[in-house]
């Protein structure tokens, strides 16, 4: 007996591609916080070097400092939400029966998304303003703040994507633990 | 709309929020949003949290967080682990007690490097509690001995959870995390008295010395020889901050190059275990930086509402003794670390607790590190102390009402220090005072 693969329409295919390219990114953008790790880490540590060896502390250390600092929380947290990282306490949710487990996981995901939409809109005007105006960070070395804001934005937007497709799929599916691959 | 309405409805909804299973900083915001809302009659308010984010965010002091949780990793993915533990079982040599002692030592150890009593738990009871099984120690007294000594991560430093609450509290991040080396110190001693008086009652608890046991001074010199290099990276970290030569967060960056030159040199540290140190570092602070940068702004808000100012009024019209007042806020710390996360307890109490303190006019850096242990001791009471999870999860076969029966001795225990160092503010604030 030769089991029967439904294909997916033109609409399918193209959701497919774009949440493919939706986790490429987030996989590009948690390396590059890795990247900003491991930069504030020898950075810092130069910082101590340049003051008490060299004695010539770097104006540029702390600040590019606080930036990657920045970096690494706000393009590693998409990643966290597309692997369910986040800190939450769902001792409640898995005491219920699973029909209502899933109801409140999908009212949950939904929640989330508009969350992390609303303060997205705000945080993209805010991006738009700093952008236009030429703002840089208060610091010796000049930063334009639009980098930060924008790392900013992209966190919480990505974020609010995830939240969405996962509650998509839970609403989709019919199990506790439904997965975004299992519908992709 | 009254004071009290608001903050018990924000305290109700934060709840019901947590409840749910939405992740902790979608709670906090969320909150944060229904409360600007509430205030200003529309959501323009959005950018205080979305400026509080890039503020919070780019904070050196709190920069600290990861450079700690890398500093972990690096020393738990290298075998520094395995050195440390034959180190401490050669020093503590041939005792009937021999290894409850190191598992208290070694989690002492473990904690202060990694900062983390979920880590530690974890690790003691999926490699030492099977050993101590093994070798005829008593099951419920193997495990007390491994959260008593896990529980420890968060006060002794380097520590991540001093960090935060030094940022939230407004205090010296060097003074938080300095005055936790002594109250430690004395909690591991009490630990160490408790088995050792345990054992003496009753000798069946653990199995009798044996030959294989006895090291000569010789050998007992050569695995302490062996460790050495890796107490130097505690020891350059604790330097740097108590000399005053470096911030807590560089310190902590000269601790992590520190360690991966002893670890490439003296242990295993590779290329890709550095690598998956970093992943593992860049996950965790993640984790727990976007639950600090959605929530700080819940400050911001309860001082808008005018909810601080009414509190600090009403608390301090209340006449309570300071004594007691002490006792209701340690005890509120307590029972919410029972149910939620350390992290989101600081934020949503240290923002009202701040004024409080201020207005009874207690030392703020001996309440908060008095906090901080009281925080401790939370993470390891039942029913939901994550360290009691960490640790049933490693080790197989323990059920949560032996973990349970082994947690009371230990809540005991650090019970009666937190009266001793609420009674001796010396024991917190001498190390402090010599900075």
């Amino acid at each position: 007996m030769s089991a029967v693969v439904k294909q997916p329409g033109a609409f399918g295919r193209l959701a497919g591609a774009l949440m493919a390219a939706h986790d490429s990114i987030t996989r590009f953008t948690f390396g590059l916080s890795v990247f900003a790790g491991a930069y504030l880490t020898l950075v810092l540590a130069w910082e101590v070097f340049a003051r008490y060896v060299l004695e010539a502390p770097t104006g540029w250390g702390p600040d590019t400092a606080g930036v990657s600092f920045a970096f690494m929380t706000f393009l590693a947290t998409p990643m966290l939400s597309w692997k369910h990282g986040h800190a939450n306490m769902s001792m409640v949710v898995n005491s219920l029966p699973p029909s209502a487990a899933r109801f409140l996981q999908t009212f949950i995901y939904f929640l989330a998304a508009a969350v992390c939409g609303l303060t997205t809109w705000f945080g993209w005007n805010e991006l738009l303003r700093v952008y236009e105006g030429h703002v840089m960070m208060i610091a010796v070395t000049p930063i334009p703040k639009w980098w930060l804001m924008a790392a900013i934005v992209y966190g919480l937007f990505s974020m609010g994507l995830y939240f969405l497709r996962h509650g998509l799929c839970v609403m989709c599916s019919s199990g506790r633990s439904a997965t975004l691959e299992k519908v992709v | 709309m009254q004071w009290y309405v608001l903050i018990s409805a924000a305290l109700l909804l934060m709840m019901a929020l947590f409840a749910t299973g939405l992740p902790i900083f979608l709670s906090f915001l969320t909150l944060n949003l229904l409360g600007l809302f509430v205030l200003t009659g529309n959501f323009k308010g959005v950018l205080l949290v979305i400026n509080s984010m890039y503020d919070t965010s780019t904070s050196l002091s709190l920069a600290a967080i990861p450079l700690f949780i890398l500093l972990g990793e690096i020393l738990f993915r290298s075998s520094a682990v395995g050195v440390m533990f034959n180190a401490v079982d050669a020093l503590v040599g041939a005792l009937r007690t021999r290894l409850y002692l190191v598992s208290i030592i070694l989690a002492t150890i473990f904690g202060a490097l990694s900062g983390s009593a979920m880590a530690v738990a974890a690790m003691m009871g999926a490699s030492l509690l099977p050993e101590m099984e093994k070798r005829g120690y008593d099951r419920q007294l193997s495990l007390s001995s491994i959260l008593g000594g896990s529980s420890l991560a968060p006060i002794i430093p380097p520590s991540v959870m001093a960090v935060v609450l030094g940022i939230l509290a407004g205090v010296s991040i060097s003074g938080l995390l300095i005055s936790g080396i002594l109250p430690g110190l004395l909690i591991a001693v009490v630990f160490f008295g408790y088995v050792v008086v345990r054992v003496r009652l009753k000798p069946s608890l653990a199995p009798a010395v044996t030959d294989s046991t006895r090291l000569s001074a010789g050998q007992r010199f050569k695995a302490f020889a062996k460790a050495a290099p890796f107490l130097i990276i505690i020891a350059s970290i604790l330097t740097l901050i108590i000399s005053g030569l470096a911030t807590p967060t560089e310190a902590a960056a000269v601790g992590c190059v520190v360690a991966a030159i002893i670890c490439r040199l003296f242990a295993s540290l590779r290329r890709d275990t550095f690598l998956q140190a970093l992943r593992s570092t860049a996950w965790t602070t993640s984790m727990i930086m976007i639950i600090m940068v959605c929530s700080v702004s819940f400050s911001q808000i309860l001082n808008m509402s005018g909810v601080t100012v009414s509190l600090v009024k009403a608390v301090v019209g209340l006449d309570w003794s300071p004594v007691f007042m002490f006792v209701v806020l340690m005890a509120l710390g307590f029972v919410l670390g029972m149910f939620i996360d350390q992290i989101a307890i600081m934020i949503l109490l240290v923002p009202l607790y701040k004024p409080i303190i201020a207005a009874l006019g207690f030392e703020p850096l001996w309440f908060w590190s008095i906090f901080l242990v009281v925080m401790a001791l939370g993470n390891i009471t039942p029913p939901f102390g994550y360290s009691l999870f960490a640790l049933q999860g490693a080790a197989r076969g323990t059920t949560m009402p032996q973990l349970f029966r082994a947690s009371i001795s230990v809540v005991v225990l650090y019970a009666c220090v937190v009266v001793v160092l609420a009674l001796f503010p010396d024991i917190v604030l001498f190390l402090p005072s010599k900075m």
